[in-house]
């Protein structure tokens, strides 16, 4: 089943962006991670098609922050490590999420932004549904409180 | 979620929009492929497969035994072989006949059929004493009593028939081909194993074993911290009551449901405890001797496994698996997760279980509790059973049966 680029490619985009933190590199990845799909044989299925794509992503992302390790990003757009230092609107929800681990931000964004099937979330994480499920359970239990938190301020 | 609620939450991440996505997308659109094609192999694979399978099928439906036909009435016989049908021996046959039978024509006019018949008996005191050789001569005026050829004497085993499928149980020591072991009381097959451990109180041997194995056991380490106290240092809140149902509901209604929702309430003997993890979480494993059953298909003195929320779990283990808790030195801690559990459950103990078949996640044929936290185990109080995350949710036994 052939997918829809333009959706994809936003989708693709924020995964790597969350992860590299930098719009530019962000693009590139994206970029060649389709082009990288075209060389795989191409699947009728698309959990499959999902699958490949955030693994080449992932992957992609990974060889790049590790070729950056030693080096200071030097992102033109707000990093999530200097929290203190963002313009921070009045919503909540930003609050909450700038609180949550990495991983857990990059669950809530391919759950409910990107809306990738949990099945194959399940196998990018390498963890059976049921552990993702209560996984983003308790990462929605935790951004409730925190926002309950701000609501008590 | 909503469109809206999508929207608000994209906004909360404040990810820049790409720059060249419509440049991308239409230089994308020319060089992907028109058609996808289906790629062959697995396709061929699954031909063959089928092809296979249905050639297993039709070899199996022709090696039914057919019926055996009258051979003493038929004249014209002069030379037939007939292969012994192969048997399969099983449980549920008790006897079954093959039969080689080789007429030669000995000479002019002459013919003589013997048969050899041999009895499959599912005794094993029956031996080949069951073999038969029943010779029986054609209809001939001028039969002149040939000698029996040594080809028609030979005993049932040397016809070669197909050596018998037996199905033996780990007693059986035969190796006949023509007999098996008789039905023994079979044991429930089980697809766990039991190991008793130093430790593990000792219950009433009788019952099914149906426990299973843990492969990851933790021991409690001196220095012990819990979750909260973890929780509370880095910023970040959790609430170990996260499973308090609202107490809005009936009492009796919530029985009744829980009682609903079960696959088996039992009352039972705690005789081991085990913690462990299943997915980074940590669970007890209790292993339990059932002493009543009021619902399901367990039976008194049958043992099995029952994981609980929470436990104790090394603190690298933790963070591992958090990894927004800072714990310096955390091979020194076990720490402590409630799981939603406000009590704990005791080795020798008694208590009231609401359990259900575990999913996926957990060992095969383990059990846990029908909810998160400890709500569905009761503990003995005076002539009542009370829950032991809710004091108000008790029960009398009687109102079980």
């Amino acid at each position: 089943m052939a997918f829809d680029i333009d959706e994809q490619y936003d989708k693709i985009y924020r995964y790597c962006y969350l992860k590299v933190k930098h719009k530019e590199t962000a693009e590139d990845i994206t970029q060649e991670t389709f082009l990288r799909y075209l060389e795989h044989p191409q699947y009728s299925n698309i959990d499959k098609t999902l699958q490949l794509l955030y693994t080449i992503a992932g992957n992609l992302c990974t060889d790049e922050f590790r070729k950056h390790k030693t080096d200071e990003l030097t992102d033109t757009e707000a990093s999530s490590e200097n929290i203190e230092e963002n313009v921070l609107s009045d919503i909540e929800l930003k609050n909450a999420l700038t609180k949550l681990s990495e991983d857990d931000r990059e669950l809530i964004l391919l759950k409910y932004i990107n809306e990738v099937p949990v099945n194959v979330m399940a196998k990018l994480y390498n963890i059976s549904r049921f552990a993702l499920n209560r996984r983003i359970n308790r990462v929605l239990g935790m951004l409730h409180e925190y926002m309950g938190k701000e609501e008590l301020k | 979620m909503t469109d809206k609620e999508k929207k608000k939450l994209l906004e909360a991440f404040d990810i820049p929009d790409p720059d060249r996505k419509k440049q991308f997308s239409d230089e994308y659109r020319k060089r992907r492929p028109e058609k996808i094609k289906k790629p062959i192999f697995p396709l061929i694979m699954r031909t063959v497969a089928s092809a296979a399978m249905l050639a297993l099928v039709i070899g199996a439906i022709t090696r039914i035994p057919k019926p055996d036909t009258d051979m003493f009435n038929d004249d014209n016989i002069i030379e037939t072989t007939t292969a012994a049908t192969s048997i399969e021996a099983s449980a549920q046959t008790t006897a079954d006949n093959s039969a080689a039978v080789t007429t030669t024509a000995m000479g002019k006019d002459k013919s003589k059929t013997t048969t050899a018949s041999k009895a499959v008996s599912t005794d094993p005191a029956k031996t080949n004493d069951d073999n038969s050789t029943v010779t029986a001569e054609a209809d001939d005026p001028e039969n002149n009593e040939p000698e029996p050829t040594e080809h028609t004497q030979k005993p049932a085993r040397t016809t070669k028939t197909p050596s018998v499928r037996i199905t033996t149980t780990r007693e059986s020591q035969h190796h006949l081909t023509t007999t098996k072991p008789a039905p023994q009381p079979q044991t429930t097959t089980v697809t766990t194993s039991s190991k008793a451990s130093a430790g593990e109180v000792e219950s009433g041997a009788t019952g099914r074993d149906m426990t299973v194995d843990i492969d990851v056991k933790y021991d409690v380490r001196d220095e012990i911290l819990t979750v909260e106290a973890l929780s509370s240092g880095n910023g970040v809140g959790r609430d170990g009551n996260d499973d308090k149902n609202g107490s809005d509901i009936p009492v009796d209604e919530k029985i009744r449901d829980m009682f609903s929702d079960s696959n088996a309430v039992v009352l039972a003997k705690v005789n081991k405890i085990v913690y462990t993890s299943i997915d980074g979480e940590a669970y007890t494993a209790e292993n339990i001797t059932i002493t009543e059953v009021f619902k399901g298909s367990l039976t008194p003195d049958d043992r099995i496994t029952l994981f609980v929320s929470g436990g104790y779990i090394p603190g690298e283990e933790y963070i591992k698996h958090h990894r927004y808790v800072l714990l310096p030195d955390a091979e020194n801690y076990s720490i402590y997760d409630g799981g939603g559990c406000a009590g704990r459950e005791y080795v020798g103990d008694t208590y009231l279980f609401f359990i259900k078949n575990s999913s996926s996640s957990f060992p095969h044929g383990s059990f846990e509790l029908i909810s998160h936290g400890d709500e569905a185990v009761f503990r003995q109080e005076d002539d009542s059973y009370v829950s032991m995350h809710d004091d108000s949710l008790s029960l009398e036994i009687s109102s079980l049966y």
